[in-house]
């Protein structure tokens, strides 16, 4: 039985060849990224490669080369944010922001570099279109998405805010969407998609990144070795070597690959998490913070109960029945807020790709039991 | 003799290369850029076609920016 109800946090479990590849490249392997010309560099090389051209594939990208990798999503947002150049002054949020993005942008607000402002939502979070079409979007430099909230759950219409941005850029926060849901970069005109690599993907923890549709718009953050130009002191300006500086995470990348190359399908379906979001709303004591159109909900949801509180709840969960499950403010105020649960919290159920509908019933079966207990 | 060096700005444009090269038939061999030879990145591929005219359209067709160079051995 799969007690894990945690994997917004980081999945698990992972593909099994994450750890047999990461291994394999560790005692076999060996060998940096680029700088040399023998076997065992080629080889990783290679490997790291093929890891960029698979998210491009997976993240609905012909330009491969403009994905570049970081440690982290954090750290690919705040490449971003503090490498776009900010003219207008005034950036564009949607109201359910983790604080991956709320924190850098506070930092620039606080120093009087941009202007913050929420865009118009549905009370589940979803962005309001029709109030958003009368807003002028223009006015900005950047509109900041969270795709899949980590509170909620809450999918964004992102092709249709990038087609009433126009001309200005969209930054979408894949953190919880890729691997999770379908992502059409290209198609739906992103033009920031950043991504981490130990969540949906189902890879290491260390390994993330960001795709950047026009990097010559784009300062970079940190500079440093590449293995090219190395006769200069100045970053390379051409991709992806631009936002590549230092040797990068080889063993992360290279289980990233393994997952993306070995990721299952999942057991439960779509509609499993809808049945069992809508029998816990039903249990007497909980209420559900979730999407209001089962087609914008996502791989994971919260829940609030009447009397209990969140920790208490989790804590119960985990001491009776075993499971494993995130209680508190998921790192995203901003959301909390917006649905009201500031500063408690909620519980937060994700799921995975390897969960059965047994694994989903024991949750609720306890979800059952503790209510009548607390 | 001669020898063809094909040097790229990047080493992903090298990988790129080798396997394109080499679904053509095209004999590659990864070697460090020789000393002379001013690079942008520290692996360049080695062949002893000498049909530049192919690997220069294979290449462009698949958008990897390279310089060809001759080097006469005596
Ligand atoms: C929406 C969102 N953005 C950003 C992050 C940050 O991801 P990471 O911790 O991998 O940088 C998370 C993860 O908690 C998240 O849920």
């Amino acid at each position: 039985m799969n007690r894990y109800f945690d994997n917004a946090s980081t999945s698990f479990p992972k593909p099994p060849q994450v750890a047999s590849e990461i291994s394999r490249y560790l005692t076999e392997i060996g060998g940096t990224y680029g700088r040399s010309a023998y076997w065992r560099v080629y080889e990783t090389t290679r490997m790291v490669e093929a890891c960029r051209d698979r998210l491009a594939l997976l993240l609905g990208t012909g330009k491969p080369e403009n994905i570049s990798f970081c440690v982290n999503a954090t750290a690919a947002i705040n490449t971003i944010l503090k490498g776009i150049r900010l003219k207008k002054k005034k950036i564009f949020i949607s109201p359910l922001e983790h604080n991956a993005v709320m924190r850098p942008l506070t930092m620039l607000q606080k120093s009087g570099q941009v202007i913050l402002e929420v865009l118009p939502a549905h009370p589940d979070g979803s962005i309001n279109l029709e109030k958003l079409s009368q807003i002028n979007l223009t006015e900005a430099d950047l509109i900041v998405i969270n795709h899949q909230s980590n509170v909620s759950g809450v999918i964004q219409p992102i092709a249709d805010i990038t087609k009433y941005a126009q001309e200005v850029p969209v930054l979408v926060d894949g953190s919880q969407s890729a691997g999770f849901l379908p992502i059409k970069i290209d198609e739906w005109g992103i033009d920031y998609f950043v991504f981490t690599g130990h969540k949906g993907l189902l890879g290491p923890t260390g390994t993330g990144g960001f795709f950047v549709r026009n990097p010559e718009n784009l300062q970079t953050l940190l500079e440093g070795g590449t293995g090219s130009s190395s006769d200069s002191f100045e970053m390379p300006d051409f991709m992806p070597d631009k936002f590549q500086a230092g040797t990068p995470n080889i063993v992360g990348i290279i289980g990233l690959l393994a997952a993306i190359d070995n990721h299952p399908e999942s057991i439960i379906a779509h509609v499993d998490i809808i049945n069992l979001k809508n029998e816990i709303s039903r249990i007497d004591g909980y209420q559900v913070v979730c999407a209001h159109h089962s087609d914008h909900q996502g791989t994971l949801f919260s829940l609030v109960h009447q009397t209990a509180t969140a920790s208490q709840i989790a804590g119960e969960l985990f001491n009776k029945f075993g499971i494993e499950v995130r209680s508190g403010l998921h790192c995203a105020p901003a959301a909390h807020r917006f649905y009201g649960t500031f500063p408690e919290g909620t519980v937060r159920l994700s799921f995975s790709p390897y969960h059965t509908l047994n694994d989903l019933n024991y949750l609720l079966s306890a979800l059952k039991n503790l209510t009548n207990h607390i | 003799m001669s020898t063809t060096i094909i040097t790229f700005e990047s080493v992903r444009m090298v990988i790129k290369a080798d396997a394109l090269l080499r679904q053509y038939q095209i004999f590659c061999k990864i070697i460090p850029v020789p000393g002379h030879i001013s690079s942008e990145c520290g692996m360049c591929i080695e062949t002893n076609s000498d049909n530049h005219e192919l690997i220069r359209h294979l290449l462009s067709k698949h958008h990897i920016q390279h310089n060809i160079n001759v080097l006469q051995s005596t």
